[in-house]
């Protein structure tokens, strides 16, 4: 009896290899994701008007000038060498040079990625709590008045684009209180504290964005767990409230909030063209756009790229710790 | 008169001016030129400012130089610059403000140009044509040296002037040197003089070595293309120290500077993508001083009492180009006048630049600059005549049409108000607004008519932006000559074309005016082009920057500037 | 035996004559929604702007286009919201400005809806290869927050309204496939299509004739979601100077030409009227999918 028992177990999978397949087959996944990624970008870009040459050297140069300098990188090659050079530079780590700047890509996508990278961190540090705060007390004051205050103020500041909540943002703390720096670009050699400091406007502005869905999805998470069977379960066992709260609720409602967050990691990073346009800040967002308007392949098909992967990426991290927080999953596996 | 300054001035006539120089003070004498304009003129032609003062002394009131005030030493300046350079920051390069501003606060040049464009010596003492104006000599500063430490002479002269004439180069000044200099022409007669030997007579040549040819920066003659970023080597008063492509540059005073000691300690620059973004900075006291503002953006800093403007007189405008040859309603020239006519200039340049502007009167000759006739009448709106004149032309009711415009500046607004304008005499104008990339897309020459594929010398009806130009010469022969290679207007007419000759080989400013005004009579009645303002160029800075005067070719000079 | 007692006694007289059950639900669901204050309010919201989108220039105060020389009064007696760089009065433009949002956003959310829905049965259905091979490109493209994509192809396109509802479209198409596509595999096990297989249908009645019926309620709600994020991205790429042209009085070409005005703290309502403007649409819409949902996502 016992024998074939072990030996059933012994045969089964647990719950680790269950996740090592899972997540070895979502990279596979992800590698030609990225792939797809790059022939289209690749080919969107050929459909942009203009060359770099003509952008570069302004419209009153030579066209002499402009063939020139149009050879001189390359560009008026066949398009599949371009791409087939590009791309097998890439993969090896090497991004390729900027044909509008003339430094390596990585130089200009380095620094940008980090800045994005910077106000992405304390957009979510601010963001993340008080979403999760919102959205727990909406679901625990479900229907009353609270609720419906934190849920309709979400909603509306949502829906305001962040331009313009941006905008009051600068006019308000920035210029007529003066309270905090109207650019979000620290003097070069600040501390960490100076950094954040001049990250806080766009930080907010991206909050008011935010806050409004991950409260709202938060909410919906909470209150499915506590009308669920094992919270009931929990409070007849005589735990408190309190406890029951901590311990069951808020881990079963993180995870939808972790799913959601995950796919604004793509809007964070490489979506804030606008905010970086407004708050003067170097971010990867401005980068990509500068490149596109200017034909500048290689700086815009690595920028693009790099946010796929830091994408692909976030999605991943998040789907490993949904799958780690899920206790469904957890011991589904090895029942 | 003074009796003393006569004898001065008749000592110089006598012995060392030539016939060009007398043939000025003849004027001015003759009560032919005021005094601006004669010591523009002479600069030009390098008469020494005790030779200017005897002759004003002599002839109207004396010349009143102000003294600097007493500046305070020390500080940094943080400088905001927009937009951010292109490409490499090699000065023959030089094609985007970036580029520009970033060089000219470290590069200086053998002649330095004022806003009210008289030439002052920087790196050369002094400037003289021979009697035909086809020989230049130039004398050059002693005791200069290069921030690598090399002294300053002739060699590097003749080694940055082929480099800037070397079609090979890429230098960006080419069209401006095409016919005048080529670089065998540049020659070293001792190691502080220089001969420049045009290809043909040409009076305004010091114009070219100038601040106002901006990419004619002086650099050693073993200079490596590529390195302008990475060594300081231009002999000004701050050394470009540290560059970041997009982020900013660094500079640091110099001490070796031949012009002494500069009162700034260093210069800290920041380039903004966004004008909104360097507006912001400078209210919030990020930084001290913008390169240059727009009307649009920058009103706020208009009515800001902790911000000062300064503005700059200059040519810069914007052509409305109507195209003579299109099959369609503008072929009429007097179409084209009606359009004209509907304009309220006055109106337009308060509502757009706060009346920082000068009027324009459909002809690319600015009132600032110096061969500019001012006796031709201003065109006003008159819609009356402008009803008139398309009823005569067949179109009483109006007609569609539509304007391609480049997203620059106030250009959108200006394509607004003409298109309300030209609403009162029915025409139904769409207006098009391209980004920049779009609208200078294309070849530039070649089918199917000659001007390519792109849509700024292709359009109908275009709208550009043109920046500021000391002379008014290029502009003439590019843009309003036959087959120009930016006439968008695909303009032809052979009495202007030959006016056109007589007035760049003209060498008296009497026969230069005469010419001119001729020239802007024909354009007043064919219309090619609506210029309806030259709008000031503005730079903006806090109440602390002292000692800064904005230039209209946008150069930012701060070796005399201070923080009070 | 005259029909009058058979009606009175309950028994279902001639075909037609009596509601199916499907009729009566719809019948419920619309009571509850127009019941429901989410909806109403959304609706009122909407409807405003509809109102003027239709009505346009032709009831507003002063002509939207009118350009004048006095340049940015605030709110006052002549103008209650003031008046803009050009002296044009910003109630008028405010209100004629629902005009080309209300055009562009709703196609570009229809051609999304349309095109998802296509593809997302598709996937739902067939499953296997094509399923895999779409749902990749798919996530390539998702990969990219919709702003660089939609940049990359105006850029390319040049901007009109024609393009931004196509970039909006194509954009929305598979985020629409996604949710499509886990409504119809929640579908294709059920009886009613074994039942349509064994009758021998053709795959494209299948999914269009049987399953999409059943799945109408969530592509609803979808398309009523998705039209806020329409008006949203409306906003947002107009704002960057792609969508529809000047002198149009739409908002989000207001907020753009005069955001600078901003920096010192004056001007304010020549931006602030617009972006509430944009923000009561939004809301608006947003108000009645949530109200939609309540009732149909049962």
């Amino acid at each position: 009896m016992s024998g074939r028992r072990a030996s059933a177990a012994a045969r089964r999978p647990g719950w680790r290899t269950v996740i090592a397949r899972f997540l070895l087959n979502r990279l596979a996944l992800s590698i030609i994701t990225l792939l797809l990624l790059s022939v289209i970008v690749f080919a969107a870009s050929q459909l942009l008007p203009g060359d770099v040459g003509r952008n570069v050297l302004g419209p009153f140069a030579s066209p002499e000038d402009v063939a020139k300098f149009n050879h001189e990188h390359g560009v008026d090659r066949p398009v599949w060498t371009q791409y087939w050079d590009w791309i097998s530079h890439f993969v090896r780590g090497d991004l390729g040079t900027s044909l509008q700047h003339n430094v390596p890509v990585g130089e200009l996508l380095g620094p940008s990625l980090v800045n994005s990278l910077k106000l992405a961190a304390v957009a979510f540090v601010l963001v993340v709590p008080l979403s999760l705060l919102g959205g727990t007390v909406a679901a625990l004051r479900r229907n009353r008045v609270t609720d419906r205050v934190i849920t309709v103020t979400g909603l509306s500041l949502t829906a305001i684009p962040e331009f313009v909540t941006a905008i009051v943002l600068i006019v308000v703390f920035g210029v007529v209180l003066g309270w905090l720096p109207v650019s979000a670009a620290a003097p070069e050699g600040a501390g960490v504290f100076t950094q954040v400091e001049y990250l806080l406007l766009p930080s907010f502005a991206l909050v008011a964005v935010l806050f409004g869905y991950i409260a709202r999805i938060t909410r919906a998470g909470v209150i499915e767990a506590i009308d669920a069977d094992y919270t009931r379960t929990a409070y007849l066992k005589g735990l408190t409230p309190g406890r029951v709260v901590r311990r069951h609720v808020l881990r079963n409602s993180l995870l939808p909030t972790i799913a959601v967050v995950a796919t604004q990691v793509g809007y964070l990073i490489g979506g804030l063209l606008v905010i970086e346009k407004l708050f003067n800040y170097n971010g990867i967002g401005q980068r990509i756009y500068i490149a596109a308007q200017a034909k500048d392949f290689t700086l815009l098909q690595s920028g693009v790229l790099i946010v796929g992967i830091v994408y692909l990426v976030a999605t991943f991290v998040a789907d490993l710790l949904f799958s780690l927080l899920n206790p469904r999953i957890r011991y589904g596996a090895a029942e | 008169m003074d009796r003393d300054e006569m004898r001065k001035l008749d000592e110089y006539r006598l012995n060392e001016a030539g016939p060009l120089e007398n043939d000025l003070v003849d004027e001015l004498a003759g009560g032919d030129m005021d005094r601006q304009d004669f010591i523009r003129r002479a600069t030009v032609l390098g008469l020494s400012m005790s030779v200017i003062g005897s002759a004003l002394a002599a002839y109207s009131s004396p010349l009143a130089f102000a003294a600097p005030a007493t500046a305070k030493v020390g500080g940094r300046l943080r400088l905001g610059i927009t937009p951010p350079p292109e490409g490499a920051l090699d000065p023959h390069l030089y094609v985007n403000t970036g580029q520009q501003v970033t060089g000219s606060v470290t590069g200086e040049f053998l002649v330095h140009a004022t806003r009210s464009l008289a030439l002052l010596p920087e790196l050369a003492l002094s400037w003289k044509p021979n009697a035909k104006a086809t020989v230049w000599t130039y004398k050059l500063r002693p005791g200069v040296k290069f921030q690598n430490g090399q002294p300053f002479g002739a060699d590097d002269v003749v080694a940055t002037f082929k480099r800037l004439t070397d079609p090979d180069s890429g230098s960006q000044a080419l069209s401006a040197f095409k016919g005048v200099l080529s670089p065998g022409g540049i020659k070293k007669i001792d190691n502080l003089t220089v001969e420049f030997r045009l290809d043909g007579p040409n009076a305004s040549f010091p114009y070219l070595t100038s601040s106002t040819t901006y990419q004619a920066i002086l650099l050693p003659a073993d200079y490596k293309v590529g390195t302008f970023e990475k060594t300081p080597q231009t002999t000004g008063a701050f050394r470009l120290v540290g560059y970041t492509p997009g982020v900013g540059a660094k500079y640091e005073r110099n001490p070796g500077w031949w012009g002494g000691k500069a009162s700034l300690d260093g210069v800290d620059a920041t380039y903004f993508s966004e004008d909104s973004a360097i507006v912001s900075a400078l209210l919030g006291n990020q930084i001290d001083l913008i390169n240059q503002i727009n009307v649009v953006t920058g009103r706020a800093l208009l009515n800001s009492p902790r911000v000062k403007i300064f503005p700059a007189r200059g040519a810069s405008h914007r052509q409305i180009c109507m195209r003579v040859d299109a099959k369609n309603e503008l072929k009429d020239p007097r179409v084209r006048q009606a359009m004209a006519l509907t304009l309220d200039r006055p109106a337009i340049i308060k509502t757009l630049f706060n009346n920082l502007s000068d009027l324009g009167n459909d002809s690319p000759f600015a009132p600032v600059q110096r061969a500019t006739d001012k006796s031709v009448p201003q065109r006003k709106k008159d819609l009356k005549q402008a009803k008139r004149l398309m009823a005569q032309a067949g179109f009483p009711r109006g007609f569609k049409i539509t304007i391609t415009v480049v997203k620059t500046g106030e250009l959108p607004q200006l394509a607004q108000i003409l298109q309300r304008s030209v609403k009162a005499i029915g025409i139904d104008m769409r207006i098009v607004v391209l980004n920049a990339t779009a609208y200078y897309a294309g070849t530039q020459t070649g089918p199917p008519l000659g001007f390519g594929t792109t849509p700024w010398l292709n359009e109908p009806m275009t709208l550009t932006n043109w920046g500021h130009r000391a002379v008014p010469d290029v502009l003439i022969t590019s843009a309003f000559k036959t087959k120009g290679v930016w006439n968008a207007a695909h303009y032809s007419n052979k009495k202007f074309d030959a006016l056109a000759k007589a007035f760049a080989g003209a060498i008296a400013l009497s026969d230069q005016r005469k010419y001119e005004k001729q020239l802007q009579l024909i354009l007043l009645r064919d219309t090619p082009v609506i210029l309806p303002y030259f709008y000031n160029y503005l730079a903006a800075g806090s109440t602390k920057v002292k000692g800064y005067q904005a230039e209209a070719i946008g150069n930012t000079f701060l070796s005399r500037s201070s923080l009070a | 035996m005259s029909g009058m007692t058979d009606a009175a006694a309950g028994i279902e007289p001639a075909i037609g004559l009596v509601p199916t059950e499907a009729k009566i639900a719809r019948r419920e669901m619309l009571g509850q929604l127009v019941r429901s204050k989410t909806f109403i309010a959304g609706a009122v919201l909407v409807g405003w702007w509809v109102f003027w989108a239709i009505v346009g220039a032709r009831l507003t105060p002063d002509d939207p286009l009118e350009i004048t020389d006095a340049i940015l009064i605030g709110p006052g007696a002549g103008h209650w919201f003031g008046t803009d760089s050009l002296g044009r009065d910003v109630l008028s433009r405010v209100l004629a400005g629902a005009s080309d949002t209300m055009k562009v956003a709703p196609l570009a959310t229809l051609l999304g809806i349309v095109g998802g829905t296509t593809l997302g049965l598709i996937t739902g259905y067939f499953k296997g290869w094509v399923d895999e091979a779409i749902s990749r490109v798919i996530d390539a493209v998702l990969a990219l927050p919709l702003i660089v994509i939609a940049v990359t192809a105006l850029v390319a396109l040049g901007s009109s309204n024609v393009t931004l509802i196509i970039v909006i479209g194509a954009v929305f198409t598979p985020i629409v496939a996604r949710t499509v596509r886990a409504a119809v595999l929640g579908e294709r096990e059920l009886d009613y299509v074994s039942a349509a297989k064994l009758r021998g249908e053709r795959a494209p009645y299948i999914m269009f004739a049987e399953i999409l019926p059943n799945i109408i309620g969530p592509i609803v709600v979808e398309a009523t979601v998705r039209l806020g994020y329409a008006i949203f991205a409306v906003a947002g790429l107009t704002f960057l100077g792609f969508g529809v042209q000047p002198p149009a009085p739409d908002w989000s070409l207001q907020i753009a030409d005069n955001y600078t005005l901003l920096n010192a703290g004056t001007y304010e309502w020549t931006v602030l009227f617009p972006a509430i403007a944009i923000a009561t649409l939004i809301v608006g819409v947003n108000l009645i999918a949530d109200g939609l949902q309540q009732v149909l996502d049962r």
